[in-house]
Protein backbone atom coordinates (compact mmCIF):
# COMPACT_ATOMS: atom_id res chain seq x y z
CA UNK A 1 0.00 0.00 0.00
CA UNK A 2 1.05 2.82 -0.78
CA UNK A 3 -0.41 6.77 0.29
CA UNK A 4 -0.10 10.13 -0.90
CA UNK A 5 -1.30 13.76 0.38
CA UNK A 6 -1.95 16.53 -1.54
CA UNK A 7 -2.15 20.20 -0.08
CA UNK A 8 -5.40 21.88 -0.97
CA UNK A 9 -5.94 25.68 -1.93
CA UNK A 10 -9.06 26.73 -0.21
CA UNK A 11 -12.46 24.87 -1.05
CA UNK A 12 -10.56 23.03 -3.28
CA UNK A 13 -11.20 19.34 -2.12
CA UNK A 14 -13.84 18.04 -4.55
CA UNK A 15 -11.89 20.20 -7.94
CA UNK A 16 -9.07 17.69 -6.64
CA UNK A 17 -10.67 15.12 -6.80
CA UNK A 18 -12.60 16.22 -10.01
CA UNK A 19 -9.03 16.88 -11.33
CA UNK A 20 -7.78 13.27 -10.28
CA UNK A 21 -10.67 11.36 -11.50
CA UNK A 22 -10.46 13.10 -14.86
CA UNK A 23 -6.81 12.05 -15.17
CA UNK A 24 -7.91 8.61 -14.28
CA UNK A 25 -10.76 8.71 -17.13
CA UNK A 26 -8.30 10.11 -19.97
CA UNK A 27 -5.39 7.43 -18.88
CA UNK A 28 -6.02 3.95 -20.39
CA UNK A 29 -6.68 2.48 -16.46
CA UNK A 30 -10.37 3.10 -16.93
CA UNK A 31 -12.47 3.08 -20.03
CA UNK A 32 -15.39 4.94 -17.42
CA UNK A 33 -16.37 5.99 -14.55
CA UNK A 34 -19.06 5.64 -11.69
CA UNK A 35 -19.32 8.16 -9.49
CA UNK A 36 -22.20 9.88 -7.13
CA UNK A 37 -22.94 13.20 -9.13
CA UNK A 38 -25.71 15.99 -8.28
CA UNK A 39 -29.31 14.81 -9.28
CA UNK A 40 -30.58 17.23 -12.13
CA UNK A 41 -33.31 18.44 -8.71
CA UNK A 42 -30.11 19.33 -6.44
CA UNK A 43 -31.11 17.52 -3.59
CA UNK A 44 -29.64 14.17 -4.16
CA UNK A 45 -27.16 12.43 -5.29
CA UNK A 46 -27.11 9.48 -7.43
CA UNK A 47 -24.26 7.15 -9.10
CA UNK A 48 -23.54 8.40 -12.59
CA UNK A 49 -22.00 6.00 -15.18
CA UNK A 50 -19.64 8.72 -16.83
CA UNK A 51 -17.45 8.58 -20.14
CA UNK A 52 -17.32 11.93 -20.63
CA UNK A 53 -14.67 14.00 -18.00
CA UNK A 54 -17.01 17.06 -18.57
CA UNK A 55 -19.65 15.49 -16.96
CA UNK A 56 -17.30 15.20 -14.22
CA UNK A 57 -18.96 18.57 -12.80
CA UNK A 58 -21.29 18.05 -9.66
CA UNK A 59 -19.95 14.96 -8.44
CA UNK A 60 -19.25 14.41 -4.84
CA UNK A 61 -17.54 11.35 -3.71
CA UNK A 62 -18.57 11.61 -0.12
CA UNK A 63 -22.46 12.67 -0.34
CA UNK A 64 -23.90 11.02 2.48
CA UNK A 65 -26.69 9.71 0.92
CA UNK A 66 -26.79 6.33 -0.31
CA UNK A 67 -30.43 6.11 -2.23
CA UNK A 68 -29.49 2.54 -4.05
CA UNK A 69 -25.98 0.14 -2.71
CA UNK A 70 -23.98 0.80 -5.65
CA UNK A 71 -23.07 -3.30 -5.41
CA UNK A 72 -26.25 -3.41 -7.00
CA UNK A 73 -25.68 -1.25 -9.92
CA UNK A 74 -22.04 -3.01 -10.18
CA UNK A 75 -23.40 -6.29 -10.82
CA UNK A 76 -25.60 -5.10 -13.75
CA UNK A 77 -22.69 -3.49 -14.94
CA UNK A 78 -20.17 -6.61 -14.63
CA UNK A 79 -21.83 -9.49 -14.41
CA UNK A 80 -20.30 -9.99 -17.17
CA UNK A 81 -17.19 -8.78 -18.38
CA UNK A 82 -17.91 -5.19 -19.71
CA UNK A 83 -14.88 -5.03 -21.84
CA UNK A 84 -13.11 -2.18 -20.48
CA UNK A 85 -12.02 -1.16 -16.78
CA UNK A 86 -14.73 0.53 -14.74
CA UNK A 87 -13.34 2.68 -11.51
CA UNK A 88 -16.11 2.99 -9.34
CA UNK A 89 -16.40 4.86 -6.59
CA UNK A 90 -18.46 3.39 -3.31
CA UNK A 91 -18.48 3.55 0.14
CA UNK A 92 -16.92 0.92 2.41
CA UNK A 93 -20.31 -1.20 2.94
CA UNK A 94 -21.27 -1.29 -0.84
CA UNK A 95 -17.11 -2.19 -1.62
CA UNK A 96 -18.13 -4.76 0.95
CA UNK A 97 -20.94 -6.22 -1.00
CA UNK A 98 -18.50 -6.06 -3.93
CA UNK A 99 -16.59 -8.61 -2.35
CA UNK A 100 -19.69 -11.02 -1.57
CA UNK A 101 -21.67 -10.54 -5.17
CA UNK A 102 -17.76 -11.85 -6.13
CA UNK A 103 -17.99 -14.60 -4.62
CA UNK A 104 -21.30 -15.41 -5.92
CA UNK A 105 -19.89 -14.71 -9.93
CA UNK A 106 -22.53 -11.64 -9.65
CA UNK A 107 -19.71 -9.13 -10.67
CA UNK A 108 -16.41 -9.04 -12.59
CA UNK A 109 -13.60 -8.25 -9.98
CA UNK A 110 -11.17 -7.69 -12.74
CA UNK A 111 -13.21 -5.09 -15.24
CA UNK A 112 -13.34 -3.07 -11.71
CA UNK A 113 -10.83 0.05 -9.83
CA UNK A 114 -12.69 0.18 -7.17
CA UNK A 115 -11.88 3.35 -5.58
CA UNK A 116 -13.66 3.53 -1.79
CA UNK A 117 -14.44 6.69 0.31
CA UNK A 118 -14.18 6.91 4.29
CA UNK A 119 -17.71 6.96 5.13
CA UNK A 120 -18.64 9.60 7.47
CA UNK A 121 -22.42 8.37 7.90
CA UNK A 122 -25.52 8.82 5.74
CA UNK A 123 -28.66 9.98 5.97
CA UNK A 124 -31.68 8.61 3.96
CA UNK A 125 -32.40 10.20 1.09
CA UNK A 126 -35.69 12.25 2.21
CA UNK A 127 -33.64 13.84 4.99
CA UNK A 128 -31.19 14.74 3.12
CA UNK A 129 -32.79 16.27 0.63
CA UNK A 130 -34.60 18.40 3.39
CA UNK A 131 -31.17 19.57 4.83
CA UNK A 132 -30.25 20.29 1.09
CA UNK A 133 -33.14 22.31 0.63
CA UNK A 134 -33.27 24.28 4.09
CA UNK A 135 -29.43 25.46 2.41
CA UNK A 136 -27.13 23.26 4.10
CA UNK A 137 -24.15 21.69 2.62
CA UNK A 138 -24.60 18.33 4.55
CA UNK A 139 -21.41 16.84 2.74
CA UNK A 140 -18.95 19.74 3.29
CA UNK A 141 -20.31 20.05 7.32
CA UNK A 142 -19.40 16.45 7.56
CA UNK A 143 -15.65 16.41 5.78
CA UNK A 144 -14.71 19.14 8.28
CA UNK A 145 -15.41 17.32 11.12
CA UNK A 146 -13.76 14.28 9.73
CA UNK A 147 -10.09 15.33 11.40
CA UNK A 148 -11.05 14.94 14.98
CA UNK A 149 -12.95 11.53 14.42
CA UNK A 150 -16.48 12.80 16.04
CA UNK A 151 -18.66 13.47 12.98
CA UNK A 152 -22.14 14.32 14.16
CA UNK A 153 -25.69 13.81 12.27
CA UNK A 154 -27.10 17.66 11.76
CA UNK A 155 -29.61 18.64 14.50
CA UNK A 156 -32.16 18.78 12.41
CA UNK A 157 -31.63 15.27 11.21
CA UNK A 158 -30.06 11.64 12.32
CA UNK A 159 -27.85 9.32 10.72
CA UNK A 160 -29.13 6.27 9.15
CA UNK A 161 -29.55 3.45 12.04
CA UNK A 162 -26.90 0.87 10.06
CA UNK A 163 -24.42 3.71 9.68
CA UNK A 164 -24.96 4.68 13.57
CA UNK A 165 -23.49 0.96 14.46
CA UNK A 166 -21.40 0.58 11.44
CA UNK A 167 -18.02 -0.82 12.45
CA UNK A 168 -16.31 -0.08 8.68
CA UNK A 169 -16.37 3.15 8.31
CA UNK A 170 -12.92 2.63 6.25
CA UNK A 171 -11.42 0.32 4.34
CA UNK A 172 -7.67 -0.92 3.55
CA UNK A 173 -6.49 -1.76 0.10
CA UNK A 174 -6.53 -5.14 0.73
CA UNK A 175 -10.11 -5.75 -0.95
CA UNK A 176 -10.36 -2.20 -2.90
CA UNK A 177 -7.56 -0.80 -5.27
CA UNK A 178 -7.76 2.70 -4.23
CA UNK A 179 -8.98 4.55 -0.94
CA UNK A 180 -9.63 8.45 -0.43
CA UNK A 181 -9.22 8.92 3.78
CA UNK A 182 -11.44 11.11 5.22
CA UNK A 183 -11.12 10.54 9.10
CA UNK A 184 -8.49 12.04 10.55
CA UNK A 185 -7.50 14.43 7.39
CA UNK A 186 -7.93 18.39 7.30
CA UNK A 187 -9.87 17.76 4.66
CA UNK A 188 -9.71 21.80 3.79
CA UNK A 189 -5.87 21.66 3.85
CA UNK A 190 -5.09 18.28 2.48
CA UNK A 191 -6.44 15.53 0.26
CA UNK A 192 -5.15 11.69 1.18
CA UNK A 193 -4.95 8.63 -1.30
CA UNK A 194 -3.79 5.22 -0.80
CA UNK A 195 -3.49 2.83 -3.50
CA UNK A 196 -2.22 -0.54 -3.82
CA UNK A 197 1.48 -0.79 -4.47
CA UNK A 198 0.81 -1.64 -7.81
CA UNK A 199 -1.56 0.41 -9.21
CA UNK A 200 0.39 3.20 -7.11
CA UNK A 201 3.25 2.88 -9.47
CA UNK A 202 1.18 2.56 -12.27
CA UNK A 203 -0.23 5.77 -11.39
CA UNK A 204 2.92 7.53 -10.38
CA UNK A 205 4.22 6.48 -13.99
CA UNK A 206 1.23 7.98 -15.81
CA UNK A 207 1.11 11.37 -13.81
CA UNK A 208 -2.26 10.56 -12.37
CA UNK A 209 -1.11 10.69 -8.94
CA UNK A 210 2.30 10.96 -7.24
CA UNK A 211 2.46 8.80 -4.61
CA UNK A 212 5.16 10.76 -1.62
CA UNK A 213 4.55 8.10 0.96
CA UNK A 214 2.77 10.17 3.62
CA UNK A 215 2.74 8.85 7.41
CA UNK A 216 -0.96 8.28 8.27
CA UNK A 217 -0.48 6.91 12.25
CA UNK A 218 -3.31 9.81 13.49
CA UNK A 219 -5.71 8.48 10.44
CA UNK A 220 -5.41 5.24 11.79
CA UNK A 221 -5.57 6.08 15.29
CA UNK A 222 -8.80 8.08 14.52
CA UNK A 223 -10.38 5.13 12.86
CA UNK A 224 -9.61 2.70 15.44
CA UNK A 225 -11.43 5.31 18.07
CA UNK A 226 -14.46 5.54 15.79
CA UNK A 227 -14.86 1.52 15.50
CA UNK A 228 -14.29 0.96 19.23
CA UNK A 229 -17.09 3.71 19.39
CA UNK A 230 -19.18 2.10 16.56
CA UNK A 231 -18.96 -1.25 18.00
CA UNK A 232 -20.33 -0.21 21.59
CA UNK A 233 -23.03 1.42 19.75
CA UNK A 234 -23.36 -1.68 17.85
CA UNK A 235 -23.63 -4.06 20.85
CA UNK A 236 -25.66 -1.66 22.89
CA UNK A 237 -28.88 -1.28 19.99
CA UNK A 238 -28.27 -4.86 18.87
CA UNK A 239 -28.53 -6.12 23.19
CA UNK A 240 -32.14 -3.85 23.12
CA UNK A 241 -33.43 -5.56 20.09
CA UNK A 242 -31.94 -9.23 20.88
CA UNK A 243 -34.09 -8.58 24.55
CA UNK A 244 -37.56 -7.57 22.33
CA UNK A 245 -37.33 -10.04 19.98
CA UNK A 246 -36.71 -13.43 21.37
CA UNK A 247 -39.95 -15.20 20.65
CA UNK A 248 -42.29 -15.87 18.56
CA UNK A 249 -44.19 -13.11 20.02
CA UNK A 250 -41.57 -11.09 19.53
CA UNK A 251 -40.91 -11.58 16.22
CA UNK A 252 -44.67 -11.20 15.49
CA UNK A 253 -44.64 -7.65 17.12
CA UNK A 254 -41.47 -6.50 14.67
CA UNK A 255 -43.44 -8.09 11.40
CA UNK A 256 -46.82 -6.80 12.45
CA UNK A 257 -46.71 -4.06 9.66
CA UNK A 258 -44.80 -5.60 7.30
CA UNK A 259 -46.94 -5.32 3.99
CA UNK A 260 -45.19 -8.26 2.25
CA UNK A 261 -43.58 -5.59 -0.67
CA UNK A 262 -40.45 -7.21 -0.82
CA UNK A 263 -38.70 -3.93 -0.84
CA UNK A 264 -35.92 -5.18 1.76
CA UNK A 265 -35.10 -7.74 -0.26
CA UNK A 266 -35.61 -5.62 -4.05
CA UNK A 267 -32.68 -3.29 -2.45
CA UNK A 268 -30.66 -5.75 -0.49
CA UNK A 269 -26.95 -5.99 -2.40
CA UNK A 270 -26.81 -9.83 -1.47
CA UNK A 271 -30.21 -10.83 -2.28
CA UNK A 272 -28.71 -11.39 -6.13
CA UNK A 273 -30.97 -14.22 -7.09
CA UNK A 274 -32.69 -13.18 -10.47
CA UNK A 275 -35.89 -14.93 -9.46
CA UNK A 276 -36.59 -15.49 -5.28
CA UNK A 277 -37.91 -18.10 -4.42
CA UNK A 278 -40.61 -16.64 -2.92
CA UNK A 279 -41.46 -14.64 -6.36
CA UNK A 280 -41.57 -18.13 -8.40
CA UNK A 281 -43.90 -20.51 -8.67
CA UNK A 282 -43.20 -22.37 -5.34
CA UNK A 283 -45.12 -19.64 -3.46
CA UNK A 284 -48.21 -19.80 -6.20
CA UNK A 285 -50.85 -21.48 -4.39
CA UNK A 286 -54.14 -22.04 -5.51
CA UNK A 287 -57.25 -21.23 -3.66
CA UNK A 288 -57.91 -24.39 -1.77
CA UNK A 289 -54.51 -24.70 -0.70
CA UNK A 290 -55.00 -21.25 0.88
CA UNK A 291 -58.52 -22.54 2.46
CA UNK A 292 -56.72 -25.66 3.39
CA UNK A 293 -54.45 -24.02 5.57
CA UNK A 294 -56.95 -21.64 7.16
CA UNK A 295 -58.90 -24.64 8.04
CA UNK A 296 -56.22 -26.49 9.44
CA UNK A 297 -55.14 -23.33 12.00
CA UNK A 298 -58.48 -21.61 12.02
CA UNK A 299 -57.47 -18.58 10.14
CA UNK A 300 -54.01 -17.56 8.18
CA UNK A 301 -52.49 -13.95 8.28
CA UNK A 302 -53.04 -12.83 4.43
CA UNK A 303 -51.05 -12.45 2.46
CA UNK A 304 -49.77 -15.85 3.54
CA UNK A 305 -46.29 -16.24 4.63
CA UNK A 306 -44.78 -13.50 6.24
CA UNK A 307 -43.12 -14.61 9.15
CA UNK A 308 -41.74 -17.20 6.49
CA UNK A 309 -39.94 -14.84 4.08
CA UNK A 310 -38.20 -13.05 6.18
CA UNK A 311 -36.66 -16.14 8.08
CA UNK A 312 -36.02 -17.73 5.09
CA UNK A 313 -34.12 -14.64 3.18
CA UNK A 314 -32.29 -14.62 7.01
CA UNK A 315 -31.14 -18.78 6.24
CA UNK A 316 -30.45 -17.93 2.23
CA UNK A 317 -28.00 -14.47 2.57
CA UNK A 318 -27.55 -13.75 6.81
CA UNK A 319 -24.24 -15.34 6.42
CA UNK A 320 -23.31 -12.18 3.71
CA UNK A 321 -25.09 -9.45 5.27
CA UNK A 322 -22.92 -6.52 5.43
CA UNK A 323 -25.00 -4.52 6.97
CA UNK A 324 -25.86 -1.65 4.90
CA UNK A 325 -29.39 -1.26 5.73
CA UNK A 326 -30.54 -0.74 3.11
CA UNK A 327 -33.91 -2.67 3.72
CA UNK A 328 -34.38 -0.28 6.79
CA UNK A 329 -34.35 2.50 4.10
CA UNK A 330 -36.95 0.06 1.49
CA UNK A 331 -39.15 -0.66 4.38
CA UNK A 332 -42.14 1.91 3.98
CA UNK A 333 -43.19 0.99 7.82
CA UNK A 334 -39.84 1.28 9.35
CA UNK A 335 -39.62 -2.07 10.61
CA UNK A 336 -35.95 -2.40 11.70
CA UNK A 337 -34.68 -5.20 9.15
CA UNK A 338 -31.29 -4.36 9.59
CA UNK A 339 -31.10 -5.11 13.51
CA UNK A 340 -32.68 -8.29 12.65
CA UNK A 341 -30.51 -9.17 10.26
CA UNK A 342 -27.36 -7.64 12.19
CA UNK A 343 -28.17 -9.88 15.38
CA UNK A 344 -29.18 -12.99 13.56
CA UNK A 345 -25.79 -12.75 11.32
CA UNK A 346 -23.59 -11.87 14.35
CA UNK A 347 -24.23 -15.08 15.81
CA UNK A 348 -24.29 -17.34 12.54
CA UNK A 349 -20.80 -15.49 11.12
CA UNK A 350 -19.35 -15.89 14.65
CA UNK A 351 -20.31 -19.64 13.93
CA UNK A 352 -18.68 -20.48 10.79
CA UNK A 353 -15.87 -18.22 11.35
CA UNK A 354 -16.99 -15.68 8.64
CA UNK A 355 -16.70 -12.21 8.45
CA UNK A 356 -18.20 -11.10 4.89
CA UNK A 357 -16.39 -8.77 2.95
CA UNK A 358 -13.07 -9.69 4.27
CA UNK A 359 -11.55 -11.30 1.42
CA UNK A 360 -12.15 -12.67 -1.57
CA UNK A 361 -10.38 -15.75 -1.21
CA UNK A 362 -12.63 -16.85 1.82
CA UNK A 363 -15.52 -18.91 0.00
CA UNK A 364 -18.94 -18.46 0.93
CA UNK A 365 -19.80 -20.67 3.73
CA UNK A 366 -22.74 -22.34 2.17
CA UNK A 367 -20.66 -23.38 -0.83
CA UNK A 368 -18.00 -25.28 1.33
CA UNK A 369 -17.96 -27.28 4.16
CA UNK A 370 -15.22 -29.17 6.30
CA UNK A 371 -15.34 -32.83 7.39
CA UNK A 372 -15.92 -32.49 10.84
CA UNK A 373 -17.07 -29.36 12.14
CA UNK A 374 -20.68 -28.27 13.30
CA UNK A 375 -21.40 -31.57 15.04
CA UNK A 376 -22.81 -29.76 18.24
CA UNK A 377 -24.40 -26.90 16.05
CA UNK A 378 -25.96 -28.94 13.83
CA UNK A 379 -27.40 -30.88 17.12
CA UNK A 380 -25.93 -34.18 16.50
CA UNK A 381 -23.18 -34.52 19.24
CA UNK A 382 -23.49 -37.68 20.71
CA UNK A 383 -24.99 -39.58 17.90
CA UNK B 1 -55.92 -32.57 23.57
CA UNK B 2 -54.97 -34.22 26.64
CA UNK B 3 -50.78 -34.43 27.35
CA UNK B 4 -51.33 -38.35 27.45
CA UNK B 5 -52.74 -38.29 24.15
CA UNK B 6 -49.80 -35.82 22.20
CA UNK B 7 -48.85 -37.48 19.28
CA UNK B 8 -45.96 -35.47 17.88
CA UNK B 9 -46.19 -34.96 14.30
CA UNK B 10 -42.62 -35.43 12.78
CA UNK B 11 -42.29 -34.58 8.43
CA UNK B 12 -39.16 -36.27 7.73
CA UNK B 13 -36.88 -35.37 4.79
CA UNK B 14 -34.98 -38.36 3.55
CA UNK B 15 -32.20 -39.19 1.22
CA UNK B 16 -32.70 -42.02 -1.28
CA UNK B 17 -29.37 -43.60 -0.69
CA UNK B 18 -29.55 -44.22 3.18
CA UNK B 19 -32.12 -42.84 5.77
CA UNK B 20 -35.31 -43.53 3.42
CA UNK B 21 -33.34 -47.29 2.62
CA UNK B 22 -33.25 -47.62 5.57
CA UNK B 23 -36.84 -46.78 6.59
CA UNK B 24 -37.92 -49.04 4.39
CA UNK B 25 -35.68 -51.89 5.50
CA UNK B 26 -37.58 -50.61 9.12
CA UNK B 27 -40.54 -51.63 8.10
CA UNK B 28 -39.49 -54.86 6.12
CA UNK B 29 -38.01 -55.97 9.08
CA UNK B 30 -41.25 -55.41 11.80
CA UNK B 31 -39.41 -52.69 13.43
CA UNK B 32 -42.13 -50.63 15.67
CA UNK B 33 -42.05 -46.97 15.97
CA UNK B 34 -44.09 -44.10 16.42
CA UNK B 35 -46.67 -43.60 13.51
CA UNK B 36 -46.52 -39.77 13.63
CA UNK B 37 -43.57 -39.13 11.16
CA UNK B 38 -45.09 -38.39 7.62
CA UNK B 39 -41.97 -38.99 5.11
CA UNK B 40 -40.87 -36.77 2.02
CA UNK B 41 -38.10 -38.52 -0.06
CA UNK B 42 -35.47 -36.66 -1.26
CA UNK B 43 -33.02 -37.52 -3.55
CA UNK B 44 -29.82 -35.70 -1.37
CA UNK B 45 -29.96 -34.42 2.27
CA UNK B 46 -27.85 -31.73 0.62
CA UNK B 47 -30.86 -30.90 -1.75
CA UNK B 48 -33.23 -29.51 1.05
CA UNK B 49 -34.00 -25.76 1.28
CA UNK B 50 -34.41 -24.52 4.47
CA UNK B 51 -37.94 -23.20 3.10
CA UNK B 52 -39.49 -26.48 3.56
CA UNK B 53 -38.22 -26.97 7.00
CA UNK B 54 -39.53 -23.72 7.62
CA UNK B 55 -43.05 -23.94 6.14
CA UNK B 56 -43.45 -27.31 8.17
CA UNK B 57 -42.39 -25.79 11.54
CA UNK B 58 -44.58 -22.47 10.96
CA UNK B 59 -47.85 -24.44 10.01
CA UNK B 60 -47.25 -26.99 13.39
CA UNK B 61 -44.89 -29.97 13.03
CA UNK B 62 -44.05 -30.86 16.06
CA UNK B 63 -40.95 -31.50 14.64
CA UNK B 64 -38.65 -31.99 11.68
CA UNK B 65 -35.91 -34.89 11.08
CA UNK B 66 -33.63 -34.62 7.87
CA UNK B 67 -32.09 -37.92 7.70
CA UNK B 68 -28.90 -38.64 5.27
CA UNK B 69 -25.57 -40.84 4.51
CA UNK B 70 -22.52 -40.96 7.33
CA UNK B 71 -19.59 -38.55 6.02
CA UNK B 72 -18.31 -40.34 3.60
CA UNK B 73 -21.11 -42.27 1.94
CA UNK B 74 -23.14 -39.75 0.56
CA UNK B 75 -24.27 -41.05 -2.81
CA UNK B 76 -22.62 -37.56 -4.61
CA UNK B 77 -19.95 -37.61 -2.29
CA UNK B 78 -20.47 -34.66 -0.10
CA UNK B 79 -24.11 -33.44 -0.57
CA UNK B 80 -24.60 -34.48 3.49
CA UNK B 81 -21.94 -32.75 4.50
CA UNK B 82 -23.57 -29.72 2.96
CA UNK B 83 -26.44 -29.97 4.82
CA UNK B 84 -25.08 -30.27 7.83
CA UNK B 85 -23.78 -26.62 7.24
CA UNK B 86 -27.23 -25.73 6.31
CA UNK B 87 -29.15 -27.20 9.20
CA UNK B 88 -26.38 -25.61 11.49
CA UNK B 89 -27.08 -21.84 10.20
CA UNK B 90 -31.39 -22.58 10.80
CA UNK B 91 -30.92 -23.61 14.40
CA UNK B 92 -28.37 -20.95 14.87
CA UNK B 93 -31.05 -18.31 13.28
CA UNK B 94 -33.61 -19.93 15.34
CA UNK B 95 -31.57 -20.11 18.86
CA UNK B 96 -31.25 -16.44 18.05
CA UNK B 97 -34.79 -15.59 17.61
CA UNK B 98 -35.83 -17.76 20.53
CA UNK B 99 -37.36 -20.45 18.13
CA UNK B 100 -36.73 -24.16 19.41
CA UNK B 101 -33.65 -24.91 17.90
CA UNK B 102 -34.41 -28.89 18.94
CA UNK B 103 -37.48 -28.76 16.79
CA UNK B 104 -34.97 -29.67 13.66
CA UNK B 105 -32.99 -33.10 14.37
CA UNK B 106 -30.57 -33.80 11.57
CA UNK B 107 -29.22 -37.65 11.65
CA UNK B 108 -26.91 -40.14 9.36
CA UNK B 109 -28.64 -43.10 9.34
CA UNK B 110 -27.42 -45.47 6.37
CA UNK B 111 -29.74 -48.04 4.13
CA UNK B 112 -28.77 -51.03 6.39
CA UNK B 113 -29.92 -49.70 9.31
CA UNK B 114 -33.25 -50.02 9.37
CA UNK B 115 -32.74 -50.82 13.42
CA UNK B 116 -31.23 -47.51 14.24
CA UNK B 117 -33.98 -45.34 11.94
CA UNK B 118 -36.93 -47.13 14.15
CA UNK B 119 -34.53 -45.53 17.36
CA UNK B 120 -34.27 -42.34 16.24
CA UNK B 121 -37.95 -42.19 15.75
CA UNK B 122 -38.80 -43.56 19.60
CA UNK B 123 -36.00 -41.17 20.91
CA UNK B 124 -37.52 -37.75 18.59
CA UNK B 125 -41.21 -39.44 20.09
CA UNK B 126 -40.19 -38.99 23.43
CA UNK B 127 -37.98 -35.71 23.15
CA UNK B 128 -40.76 -34.12 21.35
CA UNK B 129 -43.66 -35.79 23.93
CA UNK B 130 -41.61 -33.94 26.74
CA UNK B 131 -41.23 -30.42 24.68
CA UNK B 132 -44.65 -30.24 24.16
CA UNK B 133 -47.26 -29.52 21.09
CA UNK B 134 -45.31 -26.89 18.60
CA UNK B 135 -47.03 -23.29 19.81
CA UNK B 136 -46.42 -22.23 16.54
CA UNK B 137 -49.61 -24.82 15.50
CA UNK B 138 -51.95 -22.15 17.20
CA UNK B 139 -50.45 -19.01 15.72
CA UNK B 140 -52.39 -17.76 12.58
CA UNK B 141 -50.30 -14.52 12.54
CA UNK B 142 -47.11 -15.69 10.84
Amino acid sequence: MKTTVIDLSADSFNGEIEAFLTRLLESDLVGSLLVPKKTTGGDNYVHALIKNPALLADTDIGAPVMPVQAARIISNLTFRDPGEKIGVVVKPCEARALVELAKFKQITREALVIIVVDCLGTYEPKAFSALVKSGKSPALDLRKQAVTGACNADDSAAFRSACEICEYPALDTSVVDIVVGLWGVDTEKQLYIEANDELADVMNEKNILEFNGQDNSKRQEIIASVKAERSNSCTQVLGDFSSKVNSIKGIQELLSTCMRCHNCMINCPICYCRECVFRSPTFEHTPDQYLSWANDKGAIRMPANTVMFHLTRLNHMVISCIGCGMCDTACPNDISVMSLFRTVGNNAQKMMEYEPGRSYDEPAPATTFQDTELVTEAGMSGH
Amino acid sequence: MSDSKFEPRIVGFLCHWCTYTGADLAGTTRQQYPAGIRIIHLMCSGAIDVVYVLKSLLDGADGVLIGGCHPGDCHYQTGNLKARRRIALLRSIMDTLGLDQERVWLRWISASEGRLFAETIREYDGALQSQGQNPLADEWDL
